[in-house]
């Protein structure tokens, strides 16, 4: 009973706190980002609609947003290499097929 | 027990197959990558009055890809403990076990299909954080010892963007029991989902999994990571209770000293590093925690610790600990040295 209790807690706490997060970010995307968009290049922005990131989201944002939320920077491994650590990757920190790809770009670059 | 079994892998593999059936627009996947050997080599010690251990550890990890969408990876982890006890001669005992022995099948941009043993997806240390080349402090956190480390079965798990600033990521197992000492586990079946806030750089998760054998046990479980746009702080947390085997916390916080003005070549490569953590018996021992190396009382502990990068995959790292518990207050002193290695079995030259 009591960890039926505290699941339904933490999960009304779970969404407050994204409907907190999400607020707070929606609002700064809107007003802080328009001078990055005007200044990155038509073909820069095509490739990131391509893999589905957001239009001022970078491979390096994909690599520090999600690489060095658990571990230190790693020595640069080659690119076929690399493919094999991301695939590894994508499964064990949930990556999404696009932040995969964007890492690589970074880590292969 | 194997038809139920049997008719549960089934259903995760009509998932995928429906789930890859439904994909839309195909991207062109990069070229396959290159078979490889990664893992690490460490080696710790911890020091308490009475008493003092030194850790060896291996743990290779082979990761073989195949074709565009698959992957087989398995980690062999062998760790020793060597143990001195005052007035007492060394003693030592091995640990050797398969961490997991997976096959992964990325069925669509958002989802992954697992089989074969794999770490038990709960909170967030047991599946990203408990590599010894990963975690910043020698000493696992209290509350990782009630929670499920290991799991033989099927995963569905995977992450889809919601707009532009939330990353929605989940996955969900179900795990047979076997009974057995190199890759023993339980009838359980469970789930973690994660929210990471891309712009402000903050994960936020909830865990759960049910025993399934033995008595109906519910193990809940909340974390967060969220790394500082402004500094280079990263700040960590994991709650997980268990109402009749116990219930606690860890939080972390890892400053890296890049931006220290003096002793720049040495701090360039160090981290400050500091964890508290409390653990909680349940008013009532409803069970026995067994090997699950628990606390026997109310306890709790709070470490300082540096760490010092000789080369990107050379780390060795120092701390000191206070643990308050019931049995005695005491320091506890470790040291540890690991080396991550990452080698192509064939073909990865280029």
């Amino acid at each position: 009973m009591n960890s039926r209790i505290l699941m339904v807690v933490l999960l009304l706490l779970t969404i407050a706190l994204v409907g907190l997060v999400a607020a707070q970010t929606s609002n700064s995307t809107s007003s802080g980002t328009a001078p990055t968009q005007q200044s990155s290049s038509t073909k820069a922005q095509q490739h990131k609609q391509k893999l589905h990131l957001p239009p001022n989201f970078s491979a390096d944002d994909a690599y520090k947003q999600n690489c060095t939320r658990c571990h230190s920077e790693v020595p640069k491994p080659n690119e076929r290499t690399s493919k094999t650590v991301l695939r590894h990757m994508r499964v064990r920190a949930n990556l999404t097929q696009d932040e995969a790809k964007a890492i690589l770009e970074y880590i292969t670059q | 027990m194997i038809r139920r079994f049997t008719l549960i892998s089934a259903v995760i593999l009509l998932v995928a197959f429906l789930a890859n059936a439904q994909d839309g627009p195909q991207y062109k996947q990069p070229e396959g990558g290159a078979p490889l050997l990664t893992g690490f080599v460490g080696l710790g010690t911890d020091f308490q009055p009475g008493q003092q251990q030194v850790l060896p550890a291996i743990a290779p990890i082979v990761l073989i890809p195949v074709g565009d969408k698959w992957l087989i990876e398995s980690e062999l982890e062998l760790e020793g403990t060597y143990t001195h006890a005052t007035n007492q001669p060394w003693d030592h005992e091995w640990e050797k076990g398969f961490e997991y022995a997976q096959v992964d099948y990325l069925a669509n941009r958002y989802l992954t299909v697992v089989g074969g043993r794999f770490l038990t997806p709960f909170g967030i240390y047991n599946e990203r954080l408990h590599p010894r080349w990963v975690r910043n402090l020698q000493s696992s956190p209290y509350i990782t010892g009630l929670e499920m480390s290991d799991s033989n079965g099927g995963m569905l798990r995977g992450g889809f963007p919601v707009g532009n600033f939330v990353n929605i990521n989940y996955a969900t197992f179900f795990s047979a029991p076997v009974n057995n000492s190199w890759e023993g586990s339980t009838r359980a079946a469970g789930e973690r989902l994660g929210f990471f806030f891309t712009r402000a750089r903050l994960e936020i998760g909830t865990s759960f999994q049910r025993q399934l054998q033995d008595g109906h046990v519910n193990t809940v479980g909340a974390d967060a990571i969220w790394q500082s746009n402004k500094l280079p702080l990263d700040v960590r947390f994991e709650y997980a209770r268990n109402r009749f085997v116990g219930s606690g916390y860890w939080v972390e916080g890892a400053y890296r000293m890049r931006k220290v003005p003096f002793l720049k070549p040495f701090m360039q490569k160090s981290q400050a590093e500091v964890r508290f953590e409390q653990f909680f018996t349940p008013p009532v021992m409803g069970m026995a925690s067994g090997d699950m190396e628990l606390p026997d009382s109310n306890a709790k502990r709070v470490f300082a610790g540096w760490s010092y990068w000789i080369r990107p995959d050379v780390r060795t790292n120092f701390a000191y600990g206070r643990e308050l518990i019931d049995s005695g207050d005491h320091n506890v002193w470790t040291v540890g040295l690991t080396y991550r290695f990452a080698f192509p079995l064939t073909g990865g030259s280029k």
